[in-house]
């Protein structure tokens, strides 16, 4: 028992233990400015954001707007808050990592303590045990390299929160020039505000993806993309469903056409089916019917 | 994490399997609300941008 208990926490530390430090973590690089050596030259480049942040704060505070010590302290506040964003993003990267190969190694450490157990108990074969303690510790491999290709979500979630951002610096960039001491270190902290848990969580309950997530630089709402209409199933409607799906099969070609159609039209970002049922789109119908669907030619006789 | 999504509101009883089958086939998910004159409000949700599917694509 206390052998198994042994390894079992032998083996956690060494794949789980390695990850918990920035520097030493097996899912990503070290960062180019961490290190757990306070006295290293990566740590107190590490701190070159933050000490010119406050020089400059410390230079600014006593000035008006128009004085350069202003925009100074908004590029060196701008500076510090990407630095800080990014850092957090690594930990984070590196922690969902973690946790996914923990959650998927409960099992299997199991597995193995159970092996071990058999082993000490007498209860099993010595073979048979091998044979356990093998396959669980090749899954816990496996799992690892699992944990490596995971964490698109961090990802995506990462692009939308830089792209915020950007779109934050701009506009104080722009404002820098007008703006007080007092002023310009309240939009900072708005600024730096962007990149919290707070707008993460904000960011999932609204369900935003990748590219459709807006966040005003002033208020710090979000906003995502949502079509909304009535019902509305016309003539334009019958033909066009026909179109896309005859007898109730989709023709992919067809469907390729009619993506395409919106897409030329600037109606990318709704689906078929919304756009051949609802009331908004009714006028434009009528015009797809036209481009897409067979010309009816008259009957002629003789 | 879902993507975008799409709401139809006043949609007759006698519409919605059609327009829920319509929605399967290009990958959404859908779920309905009955409204106070009858009608049903149909919500479909996508997968994020980056996943299967999403606003004209098709699941077949």
């Amino acid at each position: 028992m206390k052998t198994a208990s042994l390894l079992i926490a032998a083996c956690t530390l060494v794949l789980g233990g390695c990850m918990t430090d920035r520097t030493k973590s097996l899912f990503n690089p070290p960062g180019i400015h961490a290190s757990d050596d306070d006295t290293s030259a990566a740590a107190k480049s590490g701190q070159i954001p933050v000490t010119q942040y406050y020089e400059a704060l410390d230079k600014a505070k006593d000035k008006k707007a128009g004085d350069d010590e202003i925009p100074e302290l908004v590029d060196k506040g701008i500076g510090l808050v990407s630095a800080y964003c990014l850092r957090w993003f690594q930990r984070l990267d590196d922690a969902q990592r973690r946790l996914a190969m923990q959650q998927k190694d409960f099992n299997i450490i199991r597995d193995l303590g159970t092996a071990l157990l058999g082993i000490g108990g007498a209860n099993s074969t010595i073979v048979g045990s091998y044979g356990a303690l093998n396959t669980a510790y090749t899954g816990i491999v496996d799992n690892f390299n699992e944990a490596v290709l995971a964490g698109p979500t961090t990802a995506k979630i990462k692009a939308q929160m830089l792209d915020m951002l950007k779109q934050s610096e701009t506009r104080l960039r722009c404002d820098a020039d007008s703006l007080s001491f007092s002023q310009a270190y309240a939009r900072i902290e708005l600024h730096a505000d962007t990149c919290t848990y707070n707008t993460v969580r904000s960011l999932l309950d609204a369900s935003l993806s990748a590219t459709q997530a807006n966040r005003d630089p002033k208020t710090g709402k979000i906003t995502s993309e949502r079509a909304e209409s009535s019902y509305q199933f016309d003539d334009s409607s019958a033909k066009l469903r026909d179109f896309w799906r005859p007898k109730g099969v989709v023709d992919s070609g067809n469907q390729g056409k009619l993506t395409q159609w919106l897409a030329d039209h600037g109606l990318s970002s709704i689906s078929i089916p919304f756009f051949i049922n609802t009331a908004q789109y009714a006028p434009l119908r009528a015009a797809a019917v036209k481009d897409l669907t067979p010309k009816e030619t008259p009957c002629q006789d003789g | 994490m879902p993507g975008r999504v799409e709401v139809i509101r006043d949609v007759p009883a006698e519409q919605k399997a059609r327009i829920e089958d319509d929605y399967r086939s290009v990958g959404a998910t859908v779920s309905w609300a009955i409204q106070g004159n009858g009608r049903w409000t149909l919500t479909a949700t996508f997968p994020p941008i980056g996943d299967a599917g999403g606003p004209g694509a098709g699941a077949d």
